[in-house]
């Protein structure tokens, strides 16, 4: 492959990420019912399949994008039940198969785009070496599925069917790659107690926490600072005066948690999900978090949404000095919350909202 | 279950194997070829079962085990070679294979406690004409494509078996 066609293809590859950022960023309330639609109905096949001892008992459901299936210009996602041997599980059974294509087309017009331009060169670069770099790029396209599908399935996971599945005591939910990159989007354990979680979480792992469940557990007045909590779980846990101060809080879910004077100062973000948590007298002093992609010309991952506030109680809570912006506040409780007037203007408030807010000027 | 036939893409024609010398097997097949960039094209040769040196690196890690003979092909007037290595005959055999009418497998089965323990990954079987074919699981499968190797062709054979193993 020549220089200069590596060049053409890696800036073409870097617009096409950019557009699908821009749909997914933009238009994922129009997506989302499609990724909710198909959830349900393979948790109805799977129901269905329980009901009749087709299968057993769940530990991995996984949405898998194959490149033996790419090669051959079928974009779709495989979807797989697995018990707890998972990939080593000889049953293992195909529930379904996910259409990518209202998702994909913009990975189709770059494979449409290298193929054709390709004759330009003249000779200097084969189909096999731009498929080749086609498949290598999937990987990044399909990334924008597994942060669609994290998002869109979190009403599904409360109500039926899904609810009703016959799932082990550890189960989740990974979209990814068959036997090789995956990422969990939803996780469960119900095997998990506070003390232990607390005796682990003072080892200060690397890595091991991140994307885990430890919903409803008490961790109150825990010493969490500088922990990796990317992604994982902590909805309804009880997080009353927890020290989460440098903690990487990428993604994290903390809806309906108790985390009234929790410590968010200097930690990151973004992304993350306090929808109807009690934040009273929470301290988000210089915490971070914003929306959209960390560089704006060269694309390494999708872009953050939102950090999630709906309906959340903020009375009080300390927003001085923070790098939070383009965060969703819709129906949360503002009573004394405190701003900044320099910074108040990235809080997109409602009229009630700016009433209830305290306003100062930095000291 | 998810195997997949192992296929060359496309033709080519490679020299045969100079007489060898029965006391040393292992040692390298060295040919000599007009042209040895075309074979760039080639990641399996079914001809003689040889796959590239970047197939065979990713084989070498479900195949710990095996001992891998190469097969050189040089170029002299270019001097420039390209290096091959033949697939090593291996001796898990799958619990049953069911043949298309043409002799190629159709469809594979393994047996559960073996998938579940040594996940096999890539299978060598012979059809009742003799003739060897290699299957790779899908595992294998994606691993080969997610690296761009894409000098092969894949065919997913039938994940049923006409006549489903009993397990006992």
């Amino acid at each position: 492959m020549t220089d200069e066609y590596m060049r053409y293809a890696n800036q073409k590859k870097n617009q096409k990420l950019f557009e699908l950022e821009d749909l997914y960023q933009n238009q994922f309330d129009t997506y989302a019912p499609v990724f909710q639609k198909h959830f349900q109905s393979v948790c109805e096949t799977i129901r269905s399949m329980q009901k009749n001892e087709q299968l057993g008992e769940l530990s991995y459901l996984e949405y898998t994008l194959l490149y033996t299936n790419l090669i051959h210009a079928e974009h779709t996602a495989q979807v797989r039940a697995y018990d707890n041997r998972w990939y080593f599980d000889p049953h293992q059974r195909i529930i379904g198969s996910f259409d990518l294509s209202p998702f994909f087309f913009k990975y189709k017009e770059l494979w449409a785009d290298l193929m054709s331009c390709r004759k330009r060169f003249a000779g200097a670069v084969t189909a096999q070496e731009t498929l080749a770099y086609l498949l290598s790029c999937a990987a990044s396209f399909f990334q924008y599925i597994t942060a669609a599908f994290r998002f869109s399935i979190l009403p599904c996971i409360k109500a039926e069917p899904f609810l009703s599945l016959r799932r082990a005591d550890a189960f989740e939910i990974n979209v990814g790659e068959y036997m090789a990159f995956t990422e969990a989007i939803y996780k469960e354990n119900r095997m998990r107690s506070s003390q232990k979680t607390l005796d682990w979480f003072a080892l200060r792992l690397e890595f091991a926490y991140a994307y885990e469940s430890f919903c409803g557990l008490d961790l109150t007045n825990a010493d969490l600072s500088e922990i990796d909590l990317r992604y994982a779980d902590l909805s309804h846990a009880a997080l009353e005066g927890t020290d989460f101060q440098d903690a990487l809080l990428y993604g994290t879910r903390f809806c309906h948690a108790n985390l009234r004077n929790a410590d968010f100062r200097y930690s990151q973000l973004y992304e993350a999900d306090f929808t109807g948590a009690d934040l009273t007298n929470a301290n988000f002093r210089a915490a971070e978090g914003y929306r959209g992609v960390p560089d704006h010309t060269d694309w390494f991952i999708p872009g953050y949404r939102s950090i999630c506030f709906k309906n959340a109680d903020l009375s009080r809570a300390d927003f001085t000095r923070t790098k939070i912006r383009d965060a969703d506040f819709t129906g949360a409780t503002m009573n004394g919350t405190i701003l900044e007037r320099r910074t108040a203007a990235h809080f997109a408030l409602s009229d009630s909202q700016r009433r209830a807010v305290q306003i100062i000027d930095r000291s | 279950m998810d195997y997949f036939l192992l296929k060359q893409s496309g033709t080519v024609s490679i020299p045969k194997a100079p007489p060898e010398k029965a006391s040393d097997p292992m040692e390298p097949s060295v040919r000599t070829i007009g042209q040895v960039g075309i074979l760039d094209k080639f990641d399996y040769i079914a001809r003689e079962h040889l796959v590239s040196d970047r197939l065979k690196h990713l084989l070498a890690l479900y195949l710990p085990c095996q001992v891998w003979r190469p097969c050189v092909f040089i170029d002299p007037p270019r001097k420039d070679l390209r290096t091959f290595w033949f697939l090593p005959a291996l001796s898990y055999l799958p619990k049953q294979v069911e043949t298309a009418s043409n002799g190629m497998p159709a469809a594979v089965w393994v047996e559960e406690q073996d998938f579940a323990k040594r996940a096999p990954g890539i299978l060598h079987v012979r059809s009742p004409k003799g003739t060897v074919y290699y299957l790779v699981h899908l595992c294998v499968a994606e691993s080969i494509l997610r690296r761009g190797i894409c000098g092969l062709e894949l065919e997913r054979l039938s994940s049923e078996l006409s006549h489903p193993v009993v397990q006992l």
